[in-house]
């Protein structure tokens, strides 16, 4: 799958744009402020139907403009599919598919994968459990779409729930009231940390065959650090060995989850929200061991960034799907050689688009037909 | 730019209101309704204030009618001893559609929703506790949307019902998650309140 097609309409500082993209490496190479981000950016919104550099989405649309137009076409294996996403300030977002709407935002997700690289990904082992949990979520919403329904159906039984512990007395009706809403955060949450933990094996891999690559002998691991006590439960298991078909965790998680609740349950009411659950979970990454954001150098951190992306971009890859990698920037930071090896991995998923301030030094390009770019105050010229 | 006469635009922004219709559309139908006759729209107003004066909620289902009680929970020829409970009354026309249920119905008139300050003392849960009491019921069938408040509130009311010795089901899953029970086609709807399940 690859992303032929880009057009863009009052996007940033596009008023309109058509690109044709090579089905390898694009390399978007100009100045500084000239519209090479905002060019990944719109192919997020393709994919996630949001911006993955994180702007909301009346900041998207272009000043003095009422909203933006993003449109695409991708090919994969099935006829080629055409995107549409247009939003109105205001309004709504509006999807379409080979020209019919879509009932819910939710369901463009998974048809076109990204991964998005940028400099900021140092904060993924240096920065708190969220941005953790971000990576792992956006990977897994991309490839599993009953996760991503798992996912915002937790959330919203978690913002309910909150509200209903807030809310708390000591009486029976309370007590009811907060009991249901205990039922939808276990029913959801042990999904959610059953699929996390069933894709984490393939992705812990991943990562440590691309550390290797990039960093020569250091051993990158990761490790899953949930509120709920798995690692006990499975001790415990019945004699014919530990469970180890989804189904089967989920259940498991399901009642360790419960266990946490309950163990935590006058707390809770006290302080008015749940305190635990996937909300609260980390990923571990470790390095040689040690967990990397307590000691890591700068240049650690940046090794273990780029081996994580590059899992998940093999993750997303997984059953041939096909992942568009998005490099924002991050050459920058590398040497010539380093950069070569980089661009190389990522050649092997297929397509990728790359910015930088400056053309792609010799012998730093991906595998034929590569397509190169000049980025000048939001126009783009094909080399 | 130009802007609509004072009266028209306040025609624009009354409608603008309504459900699903967003300013553009609001505009199109004022226009179409300014080049039909006036006893046209004389006639449109007077069947809004009418429907309004007129229809009323059933004391028992809490449906909507004219007559109260409603002709639902005045035909002999239904079972007054199964009652399907929905969260709205646009919900009972959906199940009606389908013409595969002859019992009774009872609205809740939402659900549970500590974020929106919805509490079981603002839906008709007691009602339907006290007429399981008085009415000598077999099944209640909680006909809710398969979304995080719709299970939450049928794990509610299924929780008071249970010392009450009727039998509680939910409607057979096959229904879209998080979908409406308003929009599911009628065979899907048809075929999950038969295959209704025991909670
Ligand atoms: N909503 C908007 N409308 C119009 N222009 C915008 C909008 N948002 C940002 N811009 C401008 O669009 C330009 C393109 O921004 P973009 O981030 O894509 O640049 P870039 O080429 O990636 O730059 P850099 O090399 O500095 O990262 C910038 O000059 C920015 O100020
Ligand atoms: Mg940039
Ligand atoms: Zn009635």
């Amino acid at each position: 799958m690859w992303l032929r097609t880009l057009r863009l309409e009052n996007f940033r500082n596009y008023e309109r744009l058509e690109l044709e993209l090579s089905s390898s490496l694009n390399t978007f190479f100009g100045p500084n402020g000239s519209g090479k981000t905002s060019i990944l950016e719109a192919v997020s919104f393709l994919a996630v139907a949001r911006s993955l550099r994180g702007s909301g989405d009346s900041e998207v649309a272009r000043w003095g403009e009422a909203g933006f137009g993003v449109g695409g076409e991708i090919v994969s294996d099935g006829p080629a599919r055409s995107i549409t996403l247009r939003y109105a300030k205001g309004g709504t977002k509006d999807v379409t598919v080979d020209g019919e709407p879509l009932a819910k935002l939710s369901n463009l997700v998974g048809v076109l994968r990204v991964a998005w690289f940028c400099p900021e990904d140092t904060w993924i082992t240096k920065g708190g459990p969220a941005a953790r949990r971000k990576l792992v979520d956006l990977t897994l919403c991309q490839i599993d779409r009953p996760y991503l329904a798992a996912l915002s159906n937790y959330r919203r039984a978690l913002r309910q729930r909150n509200e209903a512990l807030l809310a708390w007395t000591p009486d029976e009706e309370s007590e009811r009231v907060v009991e249901v809403w205990t039922d939808r955060l276990i029913e959801y949450g042990s999904r959610v940390v059953a699929t996390r933990l069933t894709m984490l094996p393939r992705f812990s891999e991943a990562v440590s065959r691309f550390q290797k690559l990039v960093a020569g002998g250091d051993e990158l691991t990761l490790r899953y650090k949930g509120s709920v006590a798995l690692d006990a439960g499975r001790g415990g298991a019945p004699a014919e060995g530990p469970p180890s078909d989804a189904a089967l965790d989920e259940d498991l998680v399901a009642e360790r989850f419960r266990d946490a609740l309950e163990r935590r349950g006058d707390e809770e009411r006290r302080r008015g929200y749940t305190v635990v659950g996937p909300h609260r979970d980390d990923l571990e990454v470790l390095l040689n061991g040690r967990v990397l954001r307590s000691f890591g150098s700068q240049g650690q951190h940046r090794t273990a960034a780029i081996a994580l992306k590059l899992g998940e971009a093999a993750v997303l890859d997984t059953d041939g799907h096909g992942v568009v990698v998005l490099l924002d920037d991050i050459l920058s930071e590398l040497d010539d050689r380093r950069a070569g090896a980089l661009v190389e991995l990522v050649g092997g998923h297929g397509q990728a688009l790359l910015t930088s301030t400056r053309p792609m030094p010799d012998g730093v390009v991906g595998g034929e037909p590569a397509a190169s770019f000049r980025v000048e105050a939001g126009e783009v010229v094909r080399q | 730019m130009i802007s609509l006469p004072p009266a028209l635009e306040r025609l624009v922004q009354m409608l603008s209101r309504l459900p699903g219709i967003g300013r553009k559309s609001a505009t199109r139908i004022a226009l179409r309704l300014l080049d039909g006759s006036e006893a046209e729209c004389r006639e449109l107003a007077r069947s809004i204030v009418e429907a309004r004066e007129r229809t009323r909620r059933c004391s028992i289902c809490g449906g909507l009618t004219e007559d109260d009680p409603c002709a639902i929970c005045t035909d002999v020829r239904r079972d007054e001893r199964l009652v399907c409970a929905v969260e709205r009354s646009s919900d009972i026309l959906a199940l009606e559609r389908t013409g595969r249920f002859r019992g009774r119905y009872h609205v809740l008139g939402g659900l549970l929703s500590p974020l929106d300050g919805i509490g079981p003392e603002n839906l008709r849960i007691d009602l339907l506790l006290e007429r399981t009491r008085s009415g000598n019921l077999s099944e209640i069938i909680l006909a809710l949307n398969p979304t995080a408040e719709g299970e939450a509130t049928a794990l509610y009311v299924a929780k008071l019902l249970a010392p009450l010795g009727v039998q509680v089901t939910r409607l057979a899953s096959g229904l879209p998650v998080g979908g409406d029970l308003d929009l599911a086609d009628e065979l899907t709807l048809g075929t999950a309140i038969e295959e209704r399940r025991e909670l």
